[in-house]
């Protein structure tokens, strides 16, 4: 596909439409994705897919359209689709001709071309090990590796070309344990750029010790517990309620962040950073959405609320800088917000001390139900968890059917202690990450 | 569109190397999305979906590719490559038989038919309704969004189909604050239909209703925690089966034996209270389609009856697992997505009481008259959901709102634990995601009691 005479060509006709200033946003992805099945490959996806959408400022509304046809008969159509929507907006909005520099960042080189034999060989010996190592695993419900590349392009009428491309590769297994009618699972994933980052017995071992150790596991007594939420716990928490820190929501009133600004809204040991040139995240960037310059910032710094979030259209109602953080998840999609990799710093404490500093409480290891148990607008959250019971510092017993619930600006000033097990989580919007934090007390329910 | 000859051609090609079913799925959708914040449209985009996606199976192995580029060239390399992946072969050569049908779901305006500035019109109305409601309502979000999606299915056993599919959408956010907490409340009304969805359903009395439910929940105190009784309102309160029990009953994750329905056919695993059904057939409902993502006819298959487990929702490659035939229930959001077994249209059917004849009966519990949305893991049953709006009952009688409560459980339990039926089933819309995507899916249920959950709240305990 010849997609860049196409771009030159929808450019040229906006010359006769009413557009002042127009651009094209080229998206990219190529992914690789197998799942195996009881030793065989069951499922094997390779694509290439492109997607371009067009922005076009009439009287400072901007149209959108897009489009994931891309025959020439069409522009006619992309344009007056964007030309129709620009008419009906109220809220203005600009096209940018660039900031004055860009951080100098070279692409990764991942592995989305390695041969494939070679990463359908590594998941064969991990479910082989997998059986292996318990006879208690009844099955693996999830046993996929796959590889993501995508590129974002931008071209527009003030001269603006920028392109960057990032790849990840994962590998996500799910397995069922069943000892005695009783029924556990347990998933376990880990990012890579290098199959040699795959350390095949921990990675099995993790899994599986997860998985077992429930054996056993009933509710606890509702009440208020100190709480240990395991790493991954609380990279889904962030990612939940990263929404908050966007000044699209907080000047819309839909954000807990509103009014707080340098304010201590978190516990002293707390620093959030949004990082878009951290080398391990998969939102690595030189440029956002809009083509303004990347930055990194301490959104919370020493539990201080430093900065929202924005973007061109925000940043100018509150009469700041960008922070370089409009973001569209693809073609489809209006310019929003997001963080790029938002990671909660890491502290110094091992699991060990962590767990030291409970007499009685709880260790979170998953929750679920984050997509509709938690608002972002109100901040209250309500989860369905499972973990273990810590008594004087030690692991008693496995627990589960059992909600955790608070209010994530609580959760902030709560969080006394954080851990040294830094991970970053699977990819979204934003790509987000943390260690394991103690948390002062939270509300259990159980019997 | 493709032509029935290169579909033939492609299909062929699929099949040169060893494969045994090859399915090629077309789609080309128009999709149209208009927000208004804070009274003003704040965004509106307009695009066009297309792709061809492939699959190759060999027994129960499958190959899925797709493309933008509907080139005969590129199709015809891609469907070669992946013939490829399986050795030895095997060639066939493929007559497709188009299939006839009649459109359960004729739609009288399009969403092409009106303009974007007649759309606008009833975003407004659900706007100032809600805005008006009350002076604690401080934010409204109203969100129109509507598709028309014309696809075509074609398959190495004959299947020939062409569907059109239209829907539209209203949701409605309000959002209610007092002394720096705020509270939502939704409404999401939509179905398989043209904008003649407006001529059937109330937009002021749906916005009226999210505002409601906001400024209720603002007022009210933390749900309790512990165990106790729960009703659970009718429509979108079906969203308890959906979750805990039918995604247990896709053939997804039955075939693999990863549901903890798996082997459990004719099996006793609901109070007999308890009839279920997934019926893809109701004409303009939201999940409701004529063909399912595999060129299928949808059915209405009764998944439970009087507590027997009678069927599961079964698409083509696990019905070659389980050797089961096809429910008509394969499905995926796009052609990015290789179809697999989803529910359409799930409900529990009606029982003898009348909603207040079951608050009547409790003498303490939870009344979850709207549910937000869950989630659930198959293999063990547990499931979680949020109640939206939730009232406390006290002797027989709904005494205060309460907000944040949580309902967790097992599935199998649940099903067992329903002890009280109600007699006015009615349905809702949701989106639904899993292995294929997020596709429309129908929820509903009367009104019925589950005799014992467990709540999460952050109230006392009672
Ligand atoms: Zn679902």
């Amino acid at each position: 596909m010849n997609l860049d005479n196409f771009i030159k060509n929808i450019l040229k006709k906006t010359e006769d439409k009413n557009f002042s200033e127009s651009e094209i946003y080229l998206n990219k992805s190529q992914n690789f994705e197998v799942r195996l099945y009881q030793g065989e490959v069951d499922y094997y996806e390779e694509n290439e897919e492109y997607g371009l959408a067009f922005r076009g400022e009439i009287n400072n509304k901007m149209g959108y359209s897009y489009t994931e046809k891309f025959s020439d008969e069409l522009i006619d159509d992309i344009l007056t689709r964007a030309e129709n929507n620009a008419n009906i907006m109220d809220e203005e909005e600009k096209i940018f001709s660039g900031s004055k520099s860009y951080k100098e960042l070279s692409e990764t080189k991942g592995i989305y071309s390695l041969d494939r034999t070679k990463k359908i060989d590594l998941l064969k010996k991990l479910e082989k090990k997998i059986f292996e190592y318990d006879d208690r695993v009844r099955s693996i419900n999830y046993c996929i590796y796959a590889d993501e590349k995508s590129g974002e392009e931008i071209v527009n009428s003030k001269d603006l070309n920028l392109n960057f491309k990032n790849d990840i590769s994962y590998i996500y297994i799910s397995v069922v344990v069943e000892d005695e009618g009783e029924v556990h699972t347990s998933s376990h994933y880990k990012l890579f750029r290098d199959l040699d980052e795959v350390d095949p017995d921990q990675f099995v071992k993790k899994i599986i010790e997860d998985a077992v150790r429930q054996f056993g596991a009933a509710d606890i007594k509702s009440g208020q517990y100190p709480v240990i939420l395991r790493n991954e716990v609380f990279i889904d928490m962030l990612s939940t309620f990263s929404s908050t820190f966007s000044a699209e929501n907080v000047q819309k009133g839909l954000s807990l962040f509103e009014g707080k600004m340098n304010e201590q809204v978190a516990n002293k040991v707390v620093n959030i950073v949004d990082d878009p040139f951290y080398a391990k995240g998969y939102r690595r960037t030189p440029f956002d959405s809009e083509g303004a310059a990347s930055k990194y910032k301490e959104v919370i710094k020493k539990g201080k609320l430093t900065t929202y979030l924005h973007n061109l259209k925000t940043a100018k109602k509150s009469s700041v800088q960008t922070t370089g953080n409009a973001y569209r998840s693809n073609h489809k999609s209006k310019i929003s917000i997001s963080p790029t990799n938002m990671y909660l710093k890491k502290g110094e404490a091992d699991f060990t001390k962590l767990k030291n500093q409970i007499e009685k409480g709880l260790l979170v290891e998953n929750v679920q139900g984050l997509h509709s148990g938690a608002n972002q607008v109100s901040g209250d959250f309500s989860l369905s968890a499972r973990g273990f019971f810590i008594e004087n510092g030690d692991i008693a017993k496995p627990v589960e059917q059992i909600t955790i619930s608070g209010n994530f600006l609580k959760l902030l000033k709560d969080i006394i202690l954080i851990g040294n097990d830094f991970k970053m989580g699977l990819p979204g919007s934003g790509h987000f990450g943390s260690a394991s934090i103690l948390v002062k007390n939270l509300d259990i329910s159980g019997s | 569109m493709l032509s029935k000859s290169l579909l033939e051609n492609i299909i062929d090609t699929a099949l040169s190397e060893g494969g045994d079913f090859a399915e090629i799925f077309v789609e080309d959708k128009i999709t149209n999305s208009i927000n208004l914040i804070n009274g003003k449209i704040d965004s509106a985009n307009t695009g066009n979906d297309y792709g061809v996606g492939i699959r190759v199976i060999k027994d129960t192995n499958e190959i899925y590719v797709y493309t933008n580029d509907d080139q005969k060239d590129n199709l015809l390399k891609l469907a070669k490559k992946a013939a490829g992946m399986f050795k030895k072969a095997d060639l066939k050569s493929s007559r497709l038989r188009f299939a006839d049908y009649d459109n359960l779901h004729p739609v009288k305006i399009y969403p092409a038919d009106l303009n974007q500035t007649e759309k606008v019109e009833f975003i407004r109305r659900a706007y100032l309704t809600a805005d008006q409601y009350d002076e604690l309502i401080t934010q409204v979000v109203v969100g129109l969004s509507d598709y028309t999606q014309n696809v075509q299915i074609a398959n190495s056993n004959g299947v020939f189909v062409e569907d059109e599919r239209s829907r539209v959408r209203l949701g409605i956010q309000a959002v209610a604050s007092l002394e720096g907490e705020k509270q939502t409340g939704f409404q999401g009304p939509g179905a398989h239909m043209g904008f003649e969805l407006f001529d059937q359903i109330d937009i002021t009395k749906r916005a009226e209703d999210a505002a409601r439910m906001a400024v209720t929940m603002i007022k009210a105190g933390h749900a309790p925690q512990g165990k106790m009784p729960v009703i659970i309102d009718n429509k979108f309160g079906g969203v308890i089966f959906h979750e805990a029990c039918g995604h247990g009953l896709e053939a997804t994750s039955v075939a693999k034996n990863n549901s903890v329905f798996s082997n459990k056919l004719k099996e006793k695993i609901a109070s007999e209270k308890v009839t279920a059904i997934d019926d893809g057939t109701i004409a303009h409902q939201w999940g409701s389609q004529n063909f399912d993502d595999e060129g299928h006819k949808t059915q209405r298959n009764v998944l439970i009856e009087r507590g027997i487990l009678k069927n599961y929702m079964i698409d083509f490659i696990n019905g070659r697992r389980l050797n089961m035939k096809s429910t008509g229930s394969g499905r995926r959001e796009s052609y990015r997505y290789a179809p697999t077994s989803r529910m359409t249209n799930t409900f529990i059917d009606n029982g003898e009481y009348s909603r207040e004849e079951i608050i009547a009966a409790t003498e303490f519990g939870l009344y979850a008259k709207h549910m937000g949305g869950g989630s659930v893991n198959p293999a063990t049953g547990d499931f979680n959901f949020n109640v939206r709006e939730g009232y406390i009952i006290k002797n027989g009688q709904i005494e205060k709102p309460v907000r944040g409560a949580t309902l967790i459980g097992k599935g199998a339990d649940i099903l067992k634990k329903i002890d009280m039926v109600a007699n006015n089933l009615d349905l809702a819309e949701g989106m639904c995601g899993s292995i294929s995507g997020s596709v429309p899916a129908g929820v509903g249920q009367p009104t019925l009691r589950v005799s014992e959950l467990t709540v999460g709240g952050r109230g006392e305990k009672e």
